[in-house]
Parts: C-alpha cells; structure tokens; sequence
C-alpha cells in the first residue's frame, strides 16, 4: 500500500470546485486546512481481494450477532443499546438486501485491524464514489473500484422498484445533509421521486405503510434513514419516530437490529452467543468493559462512547495525562453501558505530502457484498473530521504498491 | 455567466480567504446567471482597516448588498452560509423557481423554514458588480452571516424543509491564521439583537487568542464600538450543558450541529 503521485495544484482546485458545486461535497475546507488529499491510496490487487473478503465474512458474522441478540434484551443491555428501542427490535424483518455497513480497516505492524463498523448509518458514499472519477486521469494503470453509490442504486431499484422514498436525517447538520442529497440524486436518476424530509413527523403511518405527512396521496414505498437510532429515540413519542422501527409494507435501511452493531460493546457479547465470530475476534481489537480496565492502563486502551460518530467520543489513554484519565475512566464505569475500552492499536503511517499520515480504509458492504472504500488519511490516530479524504486505486498485479 | 464562474468570482484563486467560501448556495444556482449588473444603491464608505476581518451579521439578501459596499470599501466578502435552499438535490437551472414562481413552492420539494433563495439571488445578481470591482488578492475579509440562520419567524408544520443552521469555529479561520495573516481585531457588523451562541463561542475563542472585538451598526457612521464578548454565564453553561444532553448531537464529522427538534417540539 501506498499513496500515488501529487495531483497538480491546479487540477486539485477543479476537482473540489466539481465536488462543490456537481457532488454536494462543502467540506472540503475545515478550520484552516483543506482536507482533500491530492494523493490517491493505491492498493494491491490481491490486498485488496483479502480486505474486500473479510469485509463480507465480517457481515456475514454480524447479521447473525444481530438475530441472536434481538431476541436477547438481556444482552441487548449488556452491550447498550437504548432502551426505549429494545422492544422493537425483535420485529425486525431480518432482511439484509439493502443493508448498507462500513468496516474501517487499519493497517498495523500486525496486520490489518478493523477499529468499528458504521452499521447503522454509515456515510462516505460520494466521496467514495466521486473521488475515483474526479482522479481519472491520475491514476495510471490503477483501477478504481466500484462505486458504492451505483452498487446502492442497483440495489435499491431492486428493492424498492420505482415510486417515492423519504430521506431521513436530522436537521442542522450539513455533512449528514449533503450524504443525504448524493442519495436522493441517485434515486432520482433511477426513477424515483426522492423527498428529503427531517423529522419522523414529516411521515403518517397506518398498518405499516407511510405516506407524506403534507400530502397523504403521497404514498412512500421506502424510507432511507440516515438519522442515527439512538437520537431518534431522545425524539418526542409524538413525533411517531417508533414506526421507522416497526416493520411493514413501507420497508426502512437501515433496519432496527443495525442499532446492535453500532454499539461499539458488541464484542462483550461474544462469548453469550451462538454465533461464530472468527473474523471479528481475529480483526477486531480485544474490548473490555471500563470496570475491567485498571488505571494504571492507561497506555494500553482507547476508551470508546457505545455510539459514537466518527471519532467524536474515543479517547486514547496514551494521550491522556493520568488525571484526565483517571477522570475518564471513572466517569465511564459510572455510565459502563455508555463506554467500551477497547485495546489501542497504532496504526502504520504512509509518508504523504502533508507528512506522515495514518491510513483508514472504510469497505462499504451493500447487501452482503463488498463495495467500494471511503478513504481518510489522518495526521492522529484517530479518524476525525480533519482527516485528508482520498480516492483509492487498486494496483493490478504485478504493479507494486 | 455559470455558477463556477460565480463562485471563482467570489472566492477567486490566490485570496487566503477564499477557502472559506462555503458553496452551498452556489450549488443550487442556475448555471445561466445574469451578466449585467443591479442597479448600485447608496452605498456605505467606511475606512478600509488592513488589520481587520468584518463578520457581518444581517439578515436575508441585507447582508450580500452590505457585502458589496464593503467591497467597493476594499473588504473581500466571503460568503458563509451554511443553508440549503431547499430539501432537494436539484438546482434553479432544473427550472425550480422559474416554473412555480416563488422559493420552494414546487410539487416535490417542500416549503423551507428559513428561506435563503434571496440571499441566493442576491449572490448570483451582484457577482457582476464584484466583478467589476478590482480588489487586491490581500484585501481583508468581510464573512457573510445570515443573522436568521437559526431563527424560524413561525412554527413550521411537519414535512417542511427544516434549513436552520449554525455556524461553528471550524466555519473560520482559527485566531492563529487570523494573526499570521496580520489581523489583529474583528469588527462585528450587526444589528442590536442579542449575540447567538454559536457566533459568541467563534469570537470567544478570538478574543481569549487576543483578538480585539468591537461592534458597529450598518450604515450608520463609522465608529466601531469596543466589545468584551462575554463568557457564558453559569446559568447559559447549565442551560448548553442540558441541551448537549437533550439537544445537540455531534454530527457524522465530528462537530457540534444543533439537533433541531419538529414543529414545537
């Protein structure tokens, strides 16, 4: 793995006019630095062939957690999942065509680590899908991979045919916003009439199937949630957001049961279930509950909210002083159900224009396939909103990355 | 002229302010835009202050036309709105407002709370104007602010498009940029309502990296009026603490958005 020749400054410039003004792409700029990469990650064929396996047996893995613990509020507690949604989710369809999930791989000295899966909202999918075709005439003999935005789009003209699909997701945040807009233009291109809507009110429902709350001839075939589950449930009840969560003709993606695999405490579960979970033990770093982690730790764990968006809630103990730490760790064995540690990693850096950078290379599943990888090249081991965004090439054989 | 034309108008190659342009609104704009300019109003001289960056406060279109006449002052304005014009993903050239004659009245696109289609107008039609007004690539910045942002003058019903929005310390440069590029105060370019909480935690953390803030009102005559931005209160700080717990969300990038509640809610 490696990162590709320097994009031109003057291509770079048409590139984030095109992804600005064409891809509903507005943060390229944030704080005081850019965050477009103008150097693509490129990755070896067969590299790549391995991430994209143990990115479906890791979903594979997942939707069995995911049947086991619906049925188990017991465990449904122990990894935290909010309680006002515990009773919904043994209505779950248990279907997963349209199930969208995002792995982020990290490659370590060790090998590769899978920090989380985005699994209940994952985001990405215009970068992902964009950035490929925008480094075109870049990329030498490198392939792009597929995009997982088209792969979304064949599966959802699969899946819900043709007619209306509501958007969802929370208002005030342009990033979730624009995610949202790259979708409805994709349904729109196939023959849908997409309407973006931002609170569950914006829905009436009866026996299962939604129509638009503002014009109730409008019947919705499908709803795209991109409104994370645990803030829909801080929504008042009248809002009717407990209908998203119920199963029906209007069927919903993400699906409830993906509310278990966000939590980043699904790993303290493994030893309660049925499942296998090779692919997740062997990738996965080790996790334990914060009353399991001693202070004197500190060095060795990364202290993780149960959901948590993008580096927002991960703390690494290392980077710490004792003090915070000490205060960390007791306000998380306050709350336990809120936290997980999870055993710290570092990943290797690449040598980038910008300096060392830390690779995270996010696999889409769509379905139960692998699709495509939303690339964040960070300066921190954490993946944070400062991250460079990059497309990713894969290198064919022969050619070395 | 198109709406990349508009944009590299406004945010043209070589200005340090220009990465700060948000493109939202340009996104959304016809890709014919109007080569001729509006008709020039009063205007408003004020000195031109190498070592000052403007935040501009007003609310609509208000604050493009401010914008430009701090241009003709030798100010680069900088648009920062952070709003979409409506809950869709199509554009004015897809003939939206053209065909249904006012903003976001169309069969698939539900009305907006805030409605930011003037401001978006206001853009498109003065970038002629700002055309013709040769600023230096040094020229200090005036950003742009919709003083209505947050601010729904009514309570929406369900299903309308919910654009408030905030603007947050990642929006701007960092005091740090600010000073390296030889600023040193902000001039707040507001009216006399109250400060909101998102513009008080930028200038917060400018006033506490030494920044000098002061106030003047629009229009009236130059006279910019010093102003300690005041830290929040232990009331305010319960209160934000409360809605953190209740309200505000970080998004999917790691910012604080506000997470808006539905009609009343």
């Amino acid at each position: 793995m490696t990162l590709g020749e320097r994009v031109p400054a003057e291509a770079m410039r048409s590139i984030e006019r095109t992804l600005q003004l064409s891809h509903f792409k507005w943060d390229t700029h944030v704080g005081d630095s850019s965050v477009l990469s103008p150097q693509a990650l490129l990755i070896a064929e067969k590299e790549w062939a391995w991430l994209c396996t143990k990115a479906e047996h890791a979903a594979q893995e997942l939707f069995a957690f995911e049947r086991e613990i619906a049925c188990s509020p017991a465990l449904q507690r122990i990894i935290g999942v909010p309680r006002k949604l515990r009773d919904l989710l043994s209505t779950g369809s248990g279907e997963n065509n349209m199930r969208t999930l995002r792995f982020d791989f990290h490659p370590t000295n060790t090998g590769w680590l899978i920090s989380e899966v985005n699994s209940d909202v994952p985001g990405g999918f215009g970068e992902a899908s964009v950035l490929p075709l925008l480094f075109d005439a870049f990329r030498g003999g490198a392939v792009a991979p597929v995009s997982p935005l088209s792969v979304w789009g064949d599966v959802a003209e699969t899946e819900f045919r043709k007619g209306h699909i509501a958007l969802l997701h929370a208002p005030g945040y342009l990033e979730d916003q624009q995610v949202v807009l790259v979708l409805s233009r994709e349904l729109r291109m196939r023959g849908f009439i997409p309407h973006v809507i931002q609170s569950p009110e914006a829905l009436r429902w009866h026996n299962g199937s939604a129509c638009l709350a503002r014009n109730r001839e409008i019947l919705i075939n499908g709803v795209i949630r991109f409104f994370q589950a645990e803030w829909l449930v801080k929504l008042p009840a009248r809002t009717g957001w407990r209908e998203l969560f119920r199963g029906g003709a209007t069927r919903v993606s993400n699906p409830p049961e993906s509310v278990i695999s966000e939590s980043k405490r699904l790993p303290l579960s493994f030893s309660s279930l049925n499942a296998a979970s090779d692919t997740w033990r062997e990738l996965f770093p080790a996790c334990r509950d914060p009353h399991d982690v001693a202070v004197a730790e500190r060095e060795e764990w990364v202290l993780k909210a149960a959901y948590s968006n993008t580096g927002d809630a991960v703390h690494i103990g290392a980077e710490l002083s004792q003090h915070a730490w000490e205060r960390l760790l007791r306000a998380a064995q306050k709350n336990p159900f809120d936290w997980v540690a999870q055993r710290r990693f570092e990943t290797v850096t690449l040598e980038s224009l910008q300096g060392p950078v830390r690779p995270c290379v996010g696999i889409f599943v769509i379905g139960k396939r692998a699709a495509g990888a939303y690339i964040r090249l960070s300066t921190t081991q954490v993946t944070d909103a400062y991250a460079l965004e990059a497309p990713m090439f894969v290198l064919p054989e022969g050619d070395r990355a | 002229m198109n709406r990349e034309e508009a944009l590299a108008t406004w945010a043209p190659d070589g200005s340090p302010w220009s990465p700060w342009t948000k493109a939202v609104l340009f996104s959304f704009m016809s890709d014919r835009l109007s080569d001729i300019s509006p008709p020039p109003s009063a205007g408003w001289k004020v000195p031109l202050l190498q070592d000052a960056a403007l935040i501009v406060e007003l609310a609509g279109a208000r604050g493009v036309e401010v914008g430009i006449s701090l241009a003709h002052s030798g100010y680069r304005p900088i648009p920062l709105y952070n709003a979409c014009p409506y809950g869709s993903d199509a554009s004015e050239t897809d003939g939206f407002l053209s065909v249904f004659g006012g903003p976001s009245a169309t069969a698939t696109s539900a009305p907006s709370v805030i409605d930011v289609v003037p401001i978006m107008r206001a853009i498109a039609n003065e970038t002629s104007t700002l055309k013709t007004i040769s600023l230096p690539l040094s020229a200090p910045p005036a950003f742009l602010l919709d003083a209505n942002r947050q601010n729904a003058a009514f309570s929406p019903d369900a299903g309308w498009f919910d654009n408030r929005s905030i603007v947050r310390q990642s929006d701007l440069p960092t005091a740090a940029f600010l000073k390296e590029k030889g600023i040193r105060q902000v001039i707040l370019i507001r009216g006399n309502q109250d400060l909101q909480s998102d513009l008080q935690a930028v200038l917060l953390s400018w006033q506490e990296a030494g920044m000098v803030i002061s106030k003047q009102a629009p229009i009236e005559p130059w006279g910019p009026v010093n102003h300690t931005v005041p830290r929040l209160s232990l009331l305010k700080a319960w209160w934000n603490k409360l809605l953190q717990r209740f309200g505000y969300r970080l998004n999917s990038s790691g910012s604080f958005g506000r997470f808006v509640h539905g009609s009343g809610g």
